[in-house]
């Protein structure tokens, strides 16, 4: 399994910090990164993948360094990443432009090239739409084509930048499966807002806020953060600025407990909610 | 979704293996580029349209499939600026950047746009030779001039891929190819004034040099293969700097000594000497048939066959003892002497038209030549010959009518240069109205005093027209004054 190692990363843009000295250790499986906007997960993916070279600290992708020219070559061989905007040629058809990256990826045999496209085209059911110009090709389909060009290669560390956003319900599910299989035998690093994919998905979770990992650990124990501070009311809890409704109609919140609210098991979600708005008291205070 | 949950590590391609294979997919991309493909159709039609009607020489063709093959070096242009742009477009840089093939190995690749604009000059050129089949061009062949057209397509290319890899947007290659054609037209009219048509950093060569003159096509070549391999230079930049500098250096110094030893070499004025003595009688290539004598330009001998076809029926009117005129065609310097002195000969140029009312026009106006110059209007060694006069009442003038209508059926009477009236017309029309064997007899018999200007040679076939006194021509043709363009009465 390929192991990333993180140590010290910062990276500025202008006067804004969107790294804070970064450690992070990430070994096999799949890990989801979680973070508001802004956090700093974008730009620590894209320092992993080698599209943006930090200011300061190390990275090491299988022992090798992406500062040193020679060395980035290697991680790259070894890194499949679908940024947020994948950058799908529209004029070309599925299979050309999975042609085309697996060129570029130098899977250069030509009989090894077409099955290894066509193996990354079945393993996100685009067969059918091979010869289908990108432009023709609905939201999702171009989501899971932008994750095939990841795939090709069989790279053993699979980065993903947010790959459910704008996903219907079906074909997130279709995602989750095949990202849950793919980390059976790889390092999958997922960046996400959605918690549901964090438990359904993930072994291990990293939290980010203001450029700074506040949490690692499995979804378990994000999940234990909120332990015994999770409540459901019949009532509009008074003085608690965040709850919302359930599907049995009882009003969920979390923090101090409401007049008439029983505790309830924590969630990812809460764990999460739970961990941010102590960061965010812990900024105040400093 | 299924996915395949062993990994299988391969080894990593030498980098020249996996370059080869990126250049053979850019191959395989410009291939299906519609650019490509519209622009090869589009300078083959070009060439056509400019090609099609005059018969070609190895100067007009190249200068036609010159010029076409611009227009195929823009739409490589465009279509190499599209690859080389790729990197950054519909916000793939970031995909792209974080792959083993590194911009460097990207634009070495992208060189292969360079042998495809080559191989589609040559066939280009190609096709331009067997579009104009059964015709061939005739004249003196320079495979110099002839590589211009393999090397333009790929400088097209080059500078696509070059200028792609630093300006990548989109509109940055139709601009670059209106930038190149307002840098063409200066360059066309810089040259104006000297004897070569276009200033020599102008990537074709327009030809109106004389037989015999130096061809600079040579260095001009050599000019050419500078800016080709600044051009690659400039797209081998970013995988090697140092070399790439050295030889973008190397290629301005030798297309800076070619277009200036070509500048240098190209006169202002025609040295005549020079030119007359490679059209002199003993270069031509003379072929006798059927009693005419033909002489063509070096080089030009197959057109022979075209001005047979012409002359022969004119030859067949004229009596057994009939002079008959050679066919002489000059450059674009004569010196206006016969072949043979005193022997009648039709001037003919270095056009000749290949399909339609071009062939026509010229196989026309070669009869009614052969016709003026057979009864002595348009005589070789009469250096006033070019200027109109008056043929009224002079029988021969009948003569030469009647024998265009014999060999031209339906086309009108007129003899060139020579003018006549209403009378003349009737008698022309008297005699063909005539058995032609009963005509071909009697001017066998009186062709002589047929061609006397003076003479009344048709009394006998029933022309009644009187020629008025001829002026006496000079015995030298330097004691000729300046002659007004109507040289009054025919002598």
């Amino acid at each position: 399994m390929t192991t990333v190692t993180v140590r010290g990363l910062s990276k500025h843009y202008g006067s804004r910090t969107a790294l804070h000295s970064v450690d992070l250790t990430i070994n096999g499986g799949v890990t989801g990164l979680l973070g508001p906007n802004g956090a700093g997960k974008s730009t620590l993916l894209r320092c992993l993948a080698t599209a943006l070279a930090p200011d300061g600290g190390s990275i090491r992708v299988s022992g090798f360094d992406p500062s040193v020219p020679a060395q980035r070559t290697e991680a790259r061989r070894r890194i499949g990443y679908l940024p947020q905007n994948p950058g799908l040629y529209p004029n070309f058809t599925a299979y050309d432009l999975l042609d085309y990256v697996a060129v570029l990826k130098e899977i250069t045999a030509t009989r090894r090239r077409r099955a290894e496209v066509r193996r990354v085209l079945d393993e996100v059911e685009l067969t059918d739409r091979a010869k289908t110009k990108v432009r023709k090709l609905s939201g999702g389909m171009r989501q899971r084509l932008g994750l095939a060009q990841a795939l090709l290669g069989d790279p053993a560390l699979v980065i993903l930048d947010e790959p459910t956003v704008g996903l219907d319900p079906e074909q997130r599910m279709l995602f989750r499966a095949l990202i849950s299989r793919l980390g059976e035998h790889r390092t999958v690093l997922l960046s996400t807002h959605q918690t549901e994919d964090v438990g359904a998905l993930c072994e291990r979770v990293v939290v980010m806020s203001g450029g700074r990992v506040i949490f690692e650990g499995s979804p378990r124990e994000l999940a234990g953060v909120a332990d015994g501070q999770v409540w459901l009311a019949e009532d509009p809890p008074k003085g608690n600025s965040a709850y919302w409704r359930n599907a049995d109609g009882l009003y969920r919140t979390i923090g101090q407990r409401p007049s008439g609210a029983e505790a309830t098991r924590p969630s990812i979600e809460d764990g999460y909610l739970m961990l941010l708005g102590t960061a965010a008291v812990a900024e105040v205070i400093r | 979704m299924t996915a395949t949950m062993e990994r299988i590590e391969h080894p990593a391609p030498a980098s020249h293996v996996a370059t080869a294979a990126l250049a053979r997919a850019e191959a395989r991309r410009m291939w299906r580029s519609s650019y490509y493909w519209i622009g090869l159709v589009l300078s083959m039609a070009l060439f056509l349209v400019w090609s099609w009607t005059r018969m070609p020489t190895w100067a007009t063709f190249h200068e036609n499939i010159g010029m076409a093959s611009l227009v195929l070096a823009a739409a490589l242009l465009l279509a190499a600026h599209l690859a080389a742009g790729r990197d950054h477009r519909a916000g793939s840089e970031e995909s792209l950047r974080v792959t083993p093939a590194d911009p460097g190995r990207r634009s070495l690749a992208l060189l292969v746009t360079v042998p495809i604009g080559a191989v589609t000059g040559v066939v280009l050129y190609v096709a331009g030779l067997l579009l104009l089949l059964p015709t061939w061009p005739v004249g003196q062949f320079s495979p110099w001039a002839a590589l211009v057209v393999v090397v333009l397509p790929a400088i097209g290319a080059a500078i696509g891929a070059a200028v792609g890899r630093v300006l990548p947007g989109a509109a940055v290659g139709p601009l670059a190819v209106v930038a190149l054609i307002a840098v063409l037209f200066v360059l066309l009219f810089w040259g104006q004034g000297s004897y070569q048509a276009q200033g020599p950093l102008f990537p074709v060569s327009f030809v109106t040099w004389d037989l015999g003159m130096a061809y600079p096509f040579g260095w001009h070549l050599l000019y050419l293969l500078g800016v080709l391999a600044l051009t690659v230079a400039a797209v081998c930049r970013p995988a090697t700097p140092k070399t790439s500098a050295m030889v973008g250096v190397v290629a301005v110094l030798v297309a800076g000594l070619s277009s200036w030893r070509e500048a240098a070499i190209t006169p202002d004025v025609i040295d005549t000497t020079v030119s007359l003595r490679a059209v002199a009688p003993d270069k031509l290539d003379c072929r006798t048939r059927a009693g005419v004598r033909y002489c063509a330009l070096p080089g030009y001998g197959r057109w022979i066959e075209y001005w047979q076809e012409a002359v022969r029926p004119v030859a067949t009117l004229l009596p057994e003892t009939a002079e008959r005129p050679s066919i002489h065609q000059i450059g674009n310097m004569s010196d206006g002497k016969p072949l043979t002195p005193g022997h009648p000969e039709v001037i003919i140029g270095e056009t000749w038209g290949r399909v339609g009312r071009w062939a026509e026009d010229s196989q026309e106006r070669m009869i009614r030549d052969y016709v003026a110059t057979s009864v002595g209007f348009l005589r070789g060694d009469d250096p006033d010959s070019w200027n109109g006069c008056d043929g009224a009442g002079q029988h021969r003038t009948v003569v030469a009518m009647w024998m265009l209508g014999q060999a031209a059926p339906g086309k009108d009477l007129s003899v060139p240069r020579v003018r006549y009236g209403q009378a003349e017309t009737e008698a022309a029309e008297m005699l063909l109205a005539k058995p032609r064997e009963e005509v071909e007899r009697y001017l066998s018999e009186h062709w002589a005093e047929v061609l006397d200007p003076s003479a009344t040679g048709l009394a006998g076939l029933g022309v009644t027209i009187k020629p008025p006194p001829i002026p006496v021509r000079p015995q030298d043709p330097a004691d000729s004054q300046s002659v007004d363009l109507d040289r009054g009465v025919c002598p």
